[in-house]
């Protein structure tokens, strides 16, 4: 079974969730309407494109931003759970060596320690965002179960390979939960909230020309003071 | 009364404008609200064809993170109530209308205006501190298009809508009662100011300069001081005969094909009179739809206005960097002043350098609010709901938040370069009986203290 | 028969590589030879090295009519010690070969752990016997 399931399923998977967040990203730009958002999209490159990239860019800096400034605690919990969740997925060995045999693309991988660390970090970030989910009276308002499947559709390939290495008896079984949960994140990706994997960058990116295409970008230049 | 006052038609006529105001503070016409039958079909149609994938993406990818919460004054200023979260507004009426695909009734309807007018200012700061960019402020001006297409506009927005499509201002000036305050400003003040002018539909001056509708109305005063000002200064300059109001109540109710309408008439003055730059009053909200939204909106692909138009605060700072216009340094304004950041032309246009070169020169002890600029809070007045009787209990919450970061300063003076703050702020200190701190347009302050130039004659009355 | 010769041949070469091989290695339950690949050396390595049965190996080669050279080849020296043509891969792709060999034979063969289950393979010393069944 886990020949199958590495193999030919890993393969599948990969494919949804590659096409499917691709899908998204395209299906994204072609419903763009210039005349609809009042965004002239196709002028204005001399600041439009710096305009875009500080948007993205910005937010992807911890502190970046006066909204992640203002909210250290949550913050916190985005950044430790992303650092993992981008780092560990793409440059883990094992996962790197089954990438390269399967598909042929070679990437670098982390040294394992520093693996380990970034997974914890992961796992504590998740933790700090389950916690905030239940208690803090704005989550409480708007949390929906679509919220609970993503945190529980990140938290599984996390947990399950970190069992792997620390729980060697079970060692199969884990990895076999391991499988089976990272893929199910990769095939559900496009079709959840985890499809900010690559909306994040669209929506941030249309917002960031906004400002400086239409508004006060003639005034300010392309980098608005996120 | 017996006819109908509230259908999705818009006001076009004189009469129905009366015959809607004659109804007092809309009684009868929220009570023929609720009988409204939606038209599911032309609902889901238009959300078919004009909610795409910006929109639903934003909806679709919101995290429920609630990092929009504590950006949103009227959240602050409910004691953090979960209900005035901006994701939460907009989940629960856009997000809703979408997912039923228009299957609604009127009641959710008049809950969806409740929220998209009593609620939200559409002053776009939560859509500054949201990690996936989600600006709320947009969708509710989304959805105060889609609401006012089917009826479901506040009372006074409705009208606002009509005036401007029967009069082309926002309120009942007629071509005729313009042309004459003109010229009566004129006359007024042509004995202190001898040579004084207010030149009508002149062709090929310098600068066109346009206002808001309440100028003339309510202070034409106003008027004359931009007159004295561009007096003062040398300008060359005239005022159109049509398409001389650039407010638009039309983008507040939701009304954007008489958005399309108002913008046209200002360009085609700009045709017609040919000026170099349009310069218009210290007004937020008409910045907004004349110079940042309304290129859209008259099909200009490249998002500019026809020529370059300046607001008010930006021809000041200009006047006062090249010296045009120079300040009596004794007169500087000596007690401790703040600066109202408008959203419109500051958060939503990048104007807010240009009012704080201007403090520079006319302040002598200038106090920022905090936050301040593109992070500016909302007056508590913006986007239509100073004008609403139906939300005055919610403003009133909501200016609190305004007046607190105004004491912060110890600030006894409030710059206040846009109509919609001047009027929020006039009323919260009424409300909250402050009576230390007073508020001004910018005009009144710089004629106080300029320095009249030699070749400028002037009686002092 | 040159067959039959070619077979003792390799037998006999066959312990004498054992010999080498199992000094660094060590022995598990029963009599089974448990042994460490140690081609490639590498430096830092990040994860144990191999360790898997060679009885086993050996054992499956002559149930399915084949012998050492499944897994060997025969040089002027004699039969090569590293698995195969490990030797003859550029050195950035050794890994790799033996990755695609070992597990490749083990997704035919339906037998073995696959190439997910880095730490079947990969197991500390210390702990063997556990996974390596």
């Amino acid at each position: 079974m886990l020949q199958t399931l590495s193999g030919p399923c890993f393969v599948a998977s990969l494919l949804i969730f590659v096409v499917g967040l691709l899908a998204r990203a395209v299906w994204y730009v072609r419903g763009l309407d210039w005349r609809l958002e009042r965004v002239a999209y196709a002028y204005h490159r001399d600041r439009s494109v710096s305009g875009a990239l500080a948007s993205i860019g910005k937010w992807l800096l911890p502190g970046g931003t006066a909204g992640w400034r203002a909210q250290p605690v949550a913050m916190l919990a985005f950044f430790l759970l992303h650092f993992g969740a981008v780092l560990i997925p793409l440059f883990l060995l094992g996962h790197t060596v089954l990438l390269e045999e399967t598909t042929g693309i070679s990437l670098p991988s982390l040294p394992p320690n520093v693996a380990d660390i970034l997974c914890i970090a992961s796992l504590a970030g998740l933790g700090l965002l389950v916690l905030r989910r239940l208690f803090s009276p704005v989550l409480r308002q708007l949390n929906t179960w679509k919220d609970w499947l993503v945190l529980l559709l990140t938290f599984m390939p996390f947990f399950t390979g970190l069992m792997c290495k620390f729980d060697a008896n079970a060692y199969d079984t884990w990895l076999l939960l391991h499988v089976i949960t990272g893929e199910l994140f990769l095939v559900l990706a496009p079709f959840t909230k985890l499809a900010h994997i690559v909306l994040f960058f669209m929506s941030r990116a249309q917002l960031g020309m906004d400002y400086a295409i239409k508004r006060g970008g003639r005034a300010r230049g392309g980098v608005f003071p996120w | 009364m017996s006819q109908i006052l509230c259908s999705p038609a818009p006001l076009t006529t004189k009469e129905a404008i009366h015959e809607l105001l004659a109804d007092k503070g809309g009684a009868e016409y929220y009570k023929q609200m609720r009988q409204l039958k939606v038209n599911q079909d032309a609902l889901a149609y238009d959300l078919q064809s004009t909610c795409k994938s910006r929109t639903r993406t934003w909806l679709n990818i919101c995290a429920h993170c609630g990092m929009c919460a504590d950006s949103c004054f009227f959240y602050k200023t409910n004691n953090n109530d979960p209900k005035q979260i901006p994701s939460y507004k907009i989940q629960s009426t856009l997000g809703e209308l979408l997912k039923r695909n228009g299957r609604v009734d009127a009641e959710f309807m008049m809950h969806c205006m409740d929220v998209a007018w009593g609620q939200c200012t559409c002053c776009n700061r939560c859509g500054m501190y949201c990690p996936h960019g989600i600006d709320t402020g947009v969708m509710f001006s989304y959805l105060r298009g889609v609401l006012f297409k089917q009826g479901f506009t506040p009372w006074e927005m409705k009208i606002g809508s009509g005036m401007h499509r029967v009069y082309g201002a926002q309120m009942d000036v007629t071509e005729e009662d313009w042309v004459d305050t003109c010229e009566w400003m004129a006359d007024e003040n042509s004995d202190e100011w001898p040579g004084l002018e207010i030149p009508v539909e002149k062709v090929g001056a310098d600068v066109m300069y346009i206002c808001n509708a309440r100028e003339p109305k309510h202070y034409p005063e106003d008027l004359a001081q931009a007159a004295i000002l561009f007096h003062v200064t040398g300008t060359n300059w005239t005022v159109p005969r049509v398409g001389w109001e650039n407010t638009s109540l039309t983008m507040f109710a939701g009304d954007f094909e008489g958005c399309a309408m108002n913008i046209k008439r200002i360009y085609e003055a700009v045709e017609r009179l040919k000026p170099k730059v349009v310069v218009g009053t210290e007004c937020g909200h008409a910045h907004r739809a004349t110079v940042v939204e309304g290129p859209y909106w008259a099909g200009r692909e490249s998002g500019d206005p026809p020529v370059p138009f300046m607001h008010y605060v930006e021809w000041v700072a200009h006047v006062l960097r090249t010296g045009k216009l120079k300040i009596n340094p004794e007169k500087k304004l000596k007690m401790p002043c703040t600066l109202q950041d408008a959203c419109n032309y500051v958060r939503n246009d990048g104007l807010g350098r240009y009012t704080r070169e201007i403090m520079s020169y006319i302040a002598e002890d200038f106090r920022e609010m905090d936050p301040n600029n593109e992070h500016n809070f909302c007056c508590g007045g913006g986007g239509g709901m100073n004008g609403i009787g139906r939300y005055r209990k919610e403003r009133n919450i909501g200016l609190k938040n305004k007046l607190d970061q105004i004491r912060a300063t110890g600030a006894e003076m409030v710059v206040t370069p846009c109509h919609n703050c001047w009027d929020a702020i006039r009323d919260m200190m009424e409300v909250y009986e402050e009576h230390n701190i007073k508020w001004s347009f910018l005009k009144p302050l710089l004629i106080n203290m300029m320095e009249i130039p030699p070749n400028i004659e002037h009686v002092e009355s | 028969m040159p067959i039959i010769t070619l077979r003792s041949a390799c037998a006999f070469c066959c312990s004498l590589l054992l010999l080498v091989l199992v000094a660094t290695s060590s022995q598990s339950a029963e009599s089974d030879e448990i042994l460490t690949v140690s081609f490639p050396a590498i430096a830092n390595p990040s994860l144990p090295k191999v360790i898997f049965n060679h009885t086993k190996h050996v054992n499956y080669v002559d149930e399915h009519g084949s012998d050492c050279s499944r897994c060997h080849r025969v040089t002027k020296q004699g039969l090569s010690t590293a698995f195969s043509d490990a030797r003859l891969q550029k050195a950035g792709n050794q890994v790799s070969y033996l990755h695609q060999s070992c597990t490749g034979c083990h997704s035919k063969s339906g037998q073995g752990p696959a190439l997910v289950q880095c730490r079947a393979c990969h197991v500390e010393a210390a702990s063997l016997g556990a996974n390596n069944k």
